[in-house]
């Protein structure tokens, strides 16, 4: 029983004993005195009643101030101070005691703050200490993370029971068809989230059956690569492996994402146009084999059926060079679309040149005549760049020249870079054995001839005399030329090591135990919150709309902070000053958003599987359930209220609000009253929370649930 | 004075049917099979045009228009190049060699015709 309550019951208790006391002693006097004494006392008592009751008040006023001053003065304060100590030592190690009551427990808070700050300064210099040596093995983790960000292909690992446990940007984007903020519009991807919110379950299954089938049979090879629409359309291939435990058994799947859309497409065409050649390349041989072997069998024919044989082998043979010519065009389109280019100034890869030539060779290179100063070339950079440094080499020792001009013109398709020399051309079979020969400069050596790689290119290059016989020969390397802004290209950022630890793996999440059919029985430390707060055009759920929602999850005791739903809703109403001077929204701002039917069902899949949390969430909850049969979207998700929480927590305090809260746990409070910022706040609120619950005694959802509705603010309706 | 027409490709069929066309059209004809033979046809024959195949094996048509070129006696011969290689670059290439045509197998025969008269009467 705390303290507060005792002293109730043994106030209560005293004030009754006392009135027994009187009760008891007024009936023993009654007794003990004859009618004549009984009846001056009641003559007393009756010309001094009012007196006697003024008395009686005066006195039980007294009584109860007392009480109210020992309270104040000696229990609440013993009780402020519990908390607060419990306070400092779970949630808020920077927060001080400040109390009222008598000095002595003033002296005792003053001496509790003091040993606060003694055991803060410890504990931050063994955190520094800690850090430092962890920071080793946080560089690598975080070099792991960026790596699997920036891998090529989608990367996504789940556990056995097919929660998330990593994935990589571009999984989301496969998967969902959007690149931010975890997935789609009704796909999503994140930690501990399950994988068939976005792959379909009996792919999975599937997945598993093979494996284990292929794990029972000892063989080698355990990849199984199935097909599954992902976002925007796309054709994803996964390739699936499992992954075990200690003990070989099934622990999760690694799977392997890539899209084939665009391959599958190419490679379907290009059967298309072979199947389409095959069978005109057939008709055509019918015709002149026809024709042929009737002229041949039938020397007696007349002069004009040969003709009209011959006309038929003529046109035939005119069909099969169309085909041909045709084929051939295809054929180099779909051969060069398979060589890696990319868009490069032409200045650029000239400056470059120009420096390796210098540092390689000691040739100098000059621009001369005519460049096209903005031009750009799509080119592989490093074998193009060899290529020429090589020609300039062999250049160098054919004409024993130590500084040649270059010049530039950019035609499409095929730009013209010209290496000019006082002297004659190059002979055609020198230029050859040049082409075939290896491509070695200096210490560098490809594994490419650069004939090989200006035929990749779709390129040629060969030597003449300059057109104005000034005794000067050009060696001409043809370059394919581009836009600046190529499409369909995948932009390439920079990889960044993230500073803290990054939020698209936890490992931790291998370990944690099964779902277990009664969520409430689940230890608070184990579940997934979704952290969410609303703002609205006013206070009246039955007359107001929803015209924004915010929201963060929190897996494993992280809130993920990249994992956001933050989402302006149109409430085909206008928002009212008075509203949009609390939370700065504007009709104007939610023109063109989705309305709430839209936006609850995309807000539904991303709170699926998670405990929703939120500030004062009774009137959040209660906006959300005036909009269920519109949107079809109904939350059967538990709720937990950071304000009933806190009155669990902090009885004697007599402010939940959001600020005092964030003040009394140690957290900044940014972009107060949008959606967005009371979800985060309220989030870092309820992480605060959770270790404080469990010294009273509340580690399961369902205690918390029942611990919230015994607060005085249950009795809150909307 | 009649044109002479060298007619070089490594084909024979090929060969004989622009032996024939050119034959028909009144001009003195030689043939060569290979960019060696065509480089020591052109002492003795001297043409006033050559048909040129490209691919030829060793010496290639490139080759044979490199040394017609430099040649003392021959090098303001016309040259056509007659090649099944149709890519844009090796046309340019072709022209830039030093070609005064570039006609892509498989050739029309009146194509061939045109571009030998148009040639010769310049």
């Amino acid at each position: 029983m705390s303290l507060n309550r005792l002293f109730r019951w043994m106030a209560a208790g005293l004030l009754l004993l006392c009135l027994g006391i009187l009760a008891g002693l007024a009936a023993v006097l009654r007794q003990g005195i004859d009618p004549a004494q009984a009846e001056v006392i009641s003559s007393i008592l009756h010309n001094h009643v009012w007196h006697f009751i003024a008395t009686a008040l005066a006195l039980t006023l007294l009584v109860l101030i007392a009480i109210e001053a020992i309270w104040h003065y000696l229990i609440n304060p013993v009780g402020q101070l519990i908390e607060e100590t419990t306070l400092i030592q779970k949630a808020n190690s920077s927060h001080r005691i400040r109390i009222g009551g008598n000095p002595d427990m003033q002296r005792l808070a003053g001496a509790i703050n003091t040993l606060a700050e003694s055991c803060q300064q410890s504990r931050d210099q063994v955190d520094d200490r800690i850090c430092q040596a962890k920071a080793e093995t946080e560089g690598e983790k975080n070099i792991l993370a960026a790596i699997v960000a920036e891998l090529p292909e989608g990367i996504l690992i789940c556990n056995a029971e097919g929660r998330i446990l990593l994935y990589n940007p571009l999984a989301v984007t496969l998967l969902t068809g959007n690149p931010g903020q975890g997935g789609g519009e009704d796909r999503y991807i994140g930690l501990g989230r399950s994988v068939f919110g976005v792959i379909e379950r009996h792919c999975i299954a599937y997945a598993i059956d093979t494996v284990s089938r292929q794990l029972e049979n000892n063989s080698r090879d355990v990849v199984v690569p199935f097909a599954v629409q992902g976002g925007n359309g796309k054709l994803i291939r996964v390739e699936a492996v499992p992954v075990l435990d200690h003990h070989r058994r099934f622990s999760g799947l690694i799977l392997l994402l890539n899209d084939i859309s665009k391959d599958l497409e190419k490679d379907l065409d290009q059967n298309r146009r072979q199947r389409h050649q095959t069978r005109l390349l057939r008709d055509a041989l019918a015709g002149i084999r026809a024709a042929i072997e009737a002229i041949l069998a039938y020397p007696a024919m007349t002069d004009d059926q040969r003709r009209h044989f011959y006309r038929i082998i003529h046109e035939q043979v005119i069909k099969l060079g169309q085909t041909a010519a045709a084929d051939s065009v295809a054929d180099q389109h779909h051969w060069l679309a398979r060589w890696p280019r990319l868009p490069m100034r032409f200045a650029d890869l000239a400056l470059t040149l120009t420096q390796w030539s210098r540092e390689k060779l000691g040739v100098g290179l000059s621009p001369a005549g005519s460049i096209t100063v903005d031009a750009w070339v799509q080119v592989e950079n490093y074998s193009m760049l060899m290529t020429l440094v090589y020609l300039l080499k062999c250049l160098q020792e054919e004409t024993g020249l130590s500084q040649f001009n270059y010049g530039f013109e950019g035609k499409t398709p095929l730009g013209t870079f010209d290496l000019v020399w006082p002297g004659p051309p190059v002979p055609v079979e020198t230029l050859r054995r040049w082409a075939d020969q290896a491509l070695v400069v200096g210490e560098q050596q490809l594994e490419l001839t650069p004939g090989q790689i200006l035929a990749f290119h779709g390129s040629e290059f060969w030597s003449g005399g300059l057109a104005d016989r000034s005794g000067h020969a050009f060696l001409r390397v043809l370059l394919p030329t581009a836009t600046a802004s190529p499409e369909g290209e995948v932009i390439r950022s920079p990889a960044i090591l993230p500073q803290s630890r990054p939020e698209f793996y936890d490992f931790d999440l291998f370990n944690q135990p099964g779902q277990v059919p009664e969520v409430e029985l689940r230890q608070l430390t184990e579940l997934s919150y979704t952290v969410f707060d609303t703002e609205t055009t006013g206070l009246d759920p039955q007359n107001d709309e929803i015209i924004s929602i915010g929201a963060f999850r929190i897996v494993n005791l992280r809130l993920l902070r990249d994992e956001v739903f933050d989402q302006l809703v149109d409430p085909r109403r206008t928002v009212p000053a008075s509203s949009t001077r609390f939370h700065g929204i504007t009709s104007d701002m939610l023109i063109g958003k989705p309305p709430i039917e839209t936006v609850l069902g995309r807000f539904h899949q991303f709170a699926v599987d998670t405990v929703l949390v939120g500030h004062n969430v009774a009137f959040d909850m209660r906006m959300l359930q005036m909009k269920e049969k519109a949107s079809g979207s109904v939350f059967i998700n538990p709720v937990l209220d950071t304000l009933l929480l806190s009155a669990v927590i902090h009885p004697a305090h007599g402010d939940h609000n959001m600020e005092a809260l964030a003040r009394l746990l140690g957290i900044r409070v940014v972009g107060r009253h949008t959606a967005l910022g009371d979800a985060l706040v309220t989030g870092e609120i309820f992480l605060k929370m959770i270790p404080l619950l469990a010294q009273k005694g509340i580690t399961t959802l369902r205690q918390a649930l029942a611990a919230s509705r015994k607060t005085y603010y249950a009795r809150l309706k909307y | 004075m009649t044109a002479k027409v060298l007619v070089v490709d490594d084909e024979p069929g090929i060969v004989v049917a622009l032996r024939f066309l050119m034959e028909q059209d009144g001009y003195v004809v030689a043939t060569a099979d290979s960019g060696e033979q065509a480089m020591a046809a052109l002492d003795r024959f001297i043409p006033d045009l050559i048909l040129l195949d490209i691919m030829l094996p060793n010496i290639d048509g490139f080759q044979v228009c490199q040394a017609v070129r430099a040649h003392r006696s021959a090098q303001s011969a016309r040259i056509v190049f007659l090649t099944a290689m149709d890519r844009q670059i090796d046309m340019d290439k072709g022209l830039a060699m030093g070609a005064d045509a570039y006609i892509v197998k498989p050739f029309a025969n009146a194509e061939v015709l045109d571009t030998v008269r148009r040639l010769l009467s310049r």
